[in-house]
């Protein structure tokens, strides 16, 4: 069914654990629901990784079940019930985390990279 | 401190269908934002909620991750904040407990003692009746026709198709085995080599017993492997080796495994059963087999009754010497083993002794609950307090029964601690219960139970004040109602009531015990054994093949102790009165008829001449042996009076003729003498025919020694004689004969013991409880009695007013106590000798003891009723 593997195929696009990542930084400057930050998602990495937009949820579940972020229902702009995520200490915690080692990880694939480059010389 | 959404929002126990919901909503707005999005931007509706979707991914697949991921999440939420909550609830139980460690230490001791006292009992009663005998199928063992007499009728047994295999065995044997120092004495049983079949046990090593060893020249005998460990440090070679047993030379054929002890937890040695059919004699009339079986496969044990009945016309013909009657037979049964091995009397006492633990454990529990209603009722303010902050009464609830679970627990821990301890005194004190079945112990089946109990007596001691405090009303008004009526004073005395009921029952059962016990250790066995030394002395077989050498042995010891002065009187005899099962047979005799198609059963004795003297036994009529009644002289016998009235009523029974079972009557009486008890001084005296020792050698005889003075002085003598006459002779119970009468009822003592301290326990226990009402309700009343003193109440008055309490409640809980006597007195019945279980002097002590218990209970708080100074009591309010 074309609905049944939504869930996963988007790790094809993207690297296991940035997803999290994406959502920590989403909720680093203030709370936000879901479509908010699947929108900031979009404009912040200029749509390059076209993830499918429901894979956000289970993401922020998981999440919230970790204690990453907490969930508190709320009105949203157009005056609709919207849960809301925020950032809770732990998270945040995390998110320094997850970025250290992902500037690592981009640092150790920029170097590999580069020393490739030596091939020619 | 926030909260997380699952807290507002519908709690911890949202249902599935909210869960469902929240997740809808959720995605729901997603997708209307995005298609909202996507009109502004002109998308048309329907096209925009295409894209929208398309988007999203599978909308379904998101709703069902999503759901399962927040359904895990609040189960594990659940059992976090459960497991927090209990743990905060042992740490308030703790802290709480802490503060009164005298209340803790009470309860814990006390719960402790009734649980550990009913869990031994319970331990005791599971490995006698409950658990199954350690064989493979044990249903299908079962005993038969449990009174064999003869060699015929176990060959009869032996075809009945509903048995599979048939057993005979003879226990109680006695073997001389040699030993570092002196001879040891080791338990043995003859059996037929088909016992190890109908039991299906093998041997741990070697072999068990086949049927050609009992013809076989070679003796040969199968050992436990107690024995074989402790003799022979578990020396394999002894298996198929010679050991030396009763002085002959035994080939070992094999070793059985660990707790195979049968018939006895003593039984060390098998040996093959002798059925020899030139010895007929010992297989008519003599008492001694005992027939076992094991079912055949689905026959059940009524059809082996059947097939018994239908076997005895059969019998009946096959007694060579004389003819039973037509009532043969009618007695013919089969019993399952285990019932048979845990007889009644054991059954009853340890159903009895459960009984009066079960109460003892009611009485601690009440007492611990009514502490705790004491507790409670200082603790409404805090209740009340905690409810007005929002606890619910679940909650509070929970908190009381956390605390009494800590309690009970601990009293489990103790009370594992105390039956272990119980179980090993108790092992030893009640006969049979000596790990008959193996051993008693607590397993984890016991443990079970006891965590099961220690939960009922948490719900038991809890629920109540738990309820009660609860009830607590919401305002912080003080625990005291309008007219002064102390809270949970109610429920405190009717809990004190019942405790003193329960004591009643108990102390009475006590005290008729003990009555019971007192008659018996009065009565007069007919025989004078005070200052008798007693010693039983096993001459090896093989050493002593002929009369004449076992007449020698006796003839020489008994001369040798008759010249040491201070020594009146000696004498031997095959087995002393009281002294464990007695040795009978059926006689044959000039005067009797038979008796229920049989002959009549006498108790029979081999005495040397000197045995009615040193035992102070009169002789009524006749005369007594004496030297000349020897082999080569005309056979003759004295009986006892009852055998004399009974067999010739009406006459002299000097020189009437009794005979063996096997013989004709050719044994002349020539005296009479006065009745003695023989088996247990609460028994009925049996017929008793007495034959001279020289002309019916016995090898093993009891050696008496009368003494001038402690006979125990004797007792190096006594071993010295019979060393420098043989010294391979084993000598062993050296004892006086008092003692081996106070042995035979030993157990009577031990019950009344035990439930003499049961009973004491409780009366104490019941003590406390009625102490701690009084002087709450006097502590409680302090207002109203400084009102009454400054009335005009004399101290007297005061005092006589709280004593009055107590004996209102006292009286209240012993008319209750008798009503529940009365139906405890069927389960005491059985154990008790020449007294009733409604005794009236029993009847009037008892309650006026307790009623005395109540007074002195509260003593104390009377006088400081009386001693109150009105103004001080008026003024602390």
């Amino acid at each position: 069914m074309r609905q049944s593997d939504a869930a996963t195929c988007t790790d094809n696009q993207l690297l296991k654990g940035t997803l999290d990542l994406l959502i920590l930084q989403a909720l680093a400057g203030s709370p936000r629901h879901g479509y908010a930050i699947a929108e900031w998602i979009e404009s912040a990495t200029s749509d390059a990784f076209q993830i499918a937009e429901g894979t956000i949820y289970p993401a922020l579940h998981r999440l919230e079940g970790r204690g990453c972020i907490e969930a508190e229902w709320g009105v949203s702009e157009n005056n609709r019930r919207a849960k809301f995520y925020r950032l809770t200490r732990a998270g945040r915690r995390r998110l320094v985390a997850e970025r250290r080692r992902w500037d690592d990880y981009a640092a150790a694939m920029e170097r590999a990279l580069a020393s490739a480059g030596g091939r020619s010389t | 401190m926030r909260r997380s959404a699952r807290d507002r929002f519908g709690g911890l126990r949202r249902g599935e269908a909210e869960l469902e919901r929240e997740v809808d909503d959720e995605i729901t707005h997603h997708l209307e934002r995005r298609a909202a999005r996507l009109i502004a931007e002109g998308w048309s509706p329907a096209e925009a909620w295409a894209e929208a979707r398309r988007r999203f991914g599978g909308v379904e697949a998101v709703r069902r991750a999503c759901l399962d991921l927040q359904t895990r999440q609040d189960r594990r939420a659940i059992r976090r904040d459960l497991i927090g909550d209990l743990a905060r609830d042992l740490g308030l139980a703790g802290r709480r407990l802490r503060r009164e460690p005298g209340f803790a230490l009470a309860a814990v001791v006390t719960l402790g003692l009734g649980l550990g006292a009913l869990l031994a009992i319970a331990a005791l009663f599971d490995a006698v009746i409950v658990r199954p005998l350690p064989y493979p199928e044990p249903d299908r063992l079962v005993a038969v026709w449990p009174e064999a007499r003869s060699r015929a009728e176990l060959d009869g047994v032996e075809t009945l198709d509903s048995l599979e295999n048939v057993a005979a065995f003879q226990d109680g044997l006695h073997l001389a085995l040699p030993g570092p120092d002196a001879p040891l004495r080791v338990e043995a049983a003859a059996v037929t080599p088909s016992l190890f079949s109908v039991l299906a046990t093998a041997p741990r090593s070697g072999r068990v017993l086949a049927a050609e060893d009992a013809a076989a020249v070679v003796r040969r005998a199968v050992v436990s492997e107690r024995l074989w460990q402790r003799v022979w440090g578990a020396d394999p070679g002894v298996v198929g080796g010679t050991i030396e047993l009763d002085g002959r030379g035994w080939e070992v054929v094999g070793v059985m495994p660990a707790g195979f002890h049968f018939p006895h937890s003593g039984t060390e040695v098998w040996i093959p059963l002798d059925r020899d059919d030139a010895n007929l004699g010992a297989y008519w009339g003599s008492y001694d087999l005992r027939l076992i079986g094991r079912l055949a496969e689905g026959v059940g044990i009524e059809r082996v009754a059947s097939e018994l009945r239908a076997l005895a016309p059969r019998l009946r013909e096959a007694n060579p010497i004389w003819t039973p009657g037509e009532d043969y037979g009618r007695d013919a049964r089969a019993v399952p083993l285990q019932e048979q091995l845990a007889g009644a009397d054991l059954r009853r006492l340890l159903g009895l002794l459960l009984g009066a633990v079960a109460a003892l454990l009611l009485i601690v529990c009440v007492n611990v609950a009514s502490l705790q209603l004491a507790r409670a009722g200082a603790r409404r303010q805090e209740a009340a307090l905690r409810a007005s902050l929002g606890a619910g009464r679940i909650r509070l609830i929970r908190q009381h029964l956390v605390e009494s679970l800590v309690l009970a627990g601990g009293g489990a821990l103790l009370g594992a601690a105390v039956a272990q301890l119980l179980i090993t005194l108790l092992a030893d004190a009640i006969e049979g219960a000596d790990a008959r079945f193996g051993a008693v112990g607590l397993d984890a089946r016991l443990l079970l139970v006891a965590a099961v109990l220690a939960v009922a007596t948490a719900i038991g001691i809890g629920g109540w004040p738990a309820l009660h405090v609860s009830r607590a009303p919401a305002s912080l008004q003080t625990g005291r109602g309008a007219a002064g009526r102390p809270a949970g004073a109610g429920g405190r005395r009717v809990l004190v009531c019942g405790q003193i009921a329960l004591c009643v029952v108990l102390v009475t059962g006590a005290a008729l015990l003990l009555l019971s016990f007192w008659n018996l250790s009065r009565v007069d066995p007919g025989f004078d054994g005070r200052t008798v030394l007693s010693a039983q002395l096993d001459p090896p077989a093989a050493a002593y093949t002929e009369a004449a050498q076992t007449l020698d042995l006796y003839d020489r010891l008994l001369e040798r102790l008759a010249t040491t002065p201070g020594v009146p009187a000696v004498a031997a005899a095959s087995r002393l009165p009281l002294d464990g099962a007695q040795n009978r047979m059926a006689f044959p005799s000039s005067g009797n008829v038979l008796e229920d198609g049989l002959l009549p059963m006498a108790v029979r004795r081999v005495v040397t001449p000197g045995y009615f003297s040193t035992l102070g036994i009169p002789l009524l009529s006749g005369r007594s042996f004496d030297a000349g009644d020897d082999t080569g002289a005309p056979l003759v016998v004295i009986v006892n009076r009852r055998l004399a009235e009974t067999t010739w009523p009406g006459r002299s029974a000097i020189g009437e003729r009794v005979g063996m079972p096997w013989e004709r009557p050719v044994r002349e009486v020539v005296g009479v003498v006065e009745n003695t008890l023989q088996d247990g001084l609460d028994a009925e005296v049996e017929p008793e025919i007495y034959l001279p020792f020289a002309q019916a050698p016995t090898a093993r005889m009891r050696v008496l020694v009368r003494s001038a003075e402690d006979p125990h002085t004797l007792t190096a003598l006594l071993r010295s004689s019979v060393s420098a006459i043989d010294p391979r002779v084993p000598v062993s119970d050296v004892l006086t004969v008092r003692a081996i009468a106070a042995g035979s009822i030993s157990d009577a003592r031990h019950l009344a013991l035990i439930v003499a301290s049961l009973a004491t326990i409780a009366l104490l226990i019941a003590a406390v409880g009625v102490f701690g009402v009084i002087a709450y309700l006097v502590e409680e009343r302090r207002r109203e009695i400084g009102v009454r003193v400054a009335l005009g109440a004399s101290r007297a008055r005061v005092a006589g007013a709280v004593l009055g309490e107590a004996l209102s409640l006292g009286l209240a809980g012993v008319a209750l106590g008798l009503l529940g006597t009365a139906f405890a007195a069927r389960a005491v019945r059985a154990f008790l000798f020449q007294a009733s279980p409604l005794e009236p002097a029993v009847l009037l002590i008892v309650p006026s003891a307790l009623l005395g218990m109540c007074i002195l209970a509260s003593w104390l708080p009377a006088r400081r009723a009386a001693a109150l100074d009105p103004v001080e009591a008026l003024r602390a309010d």
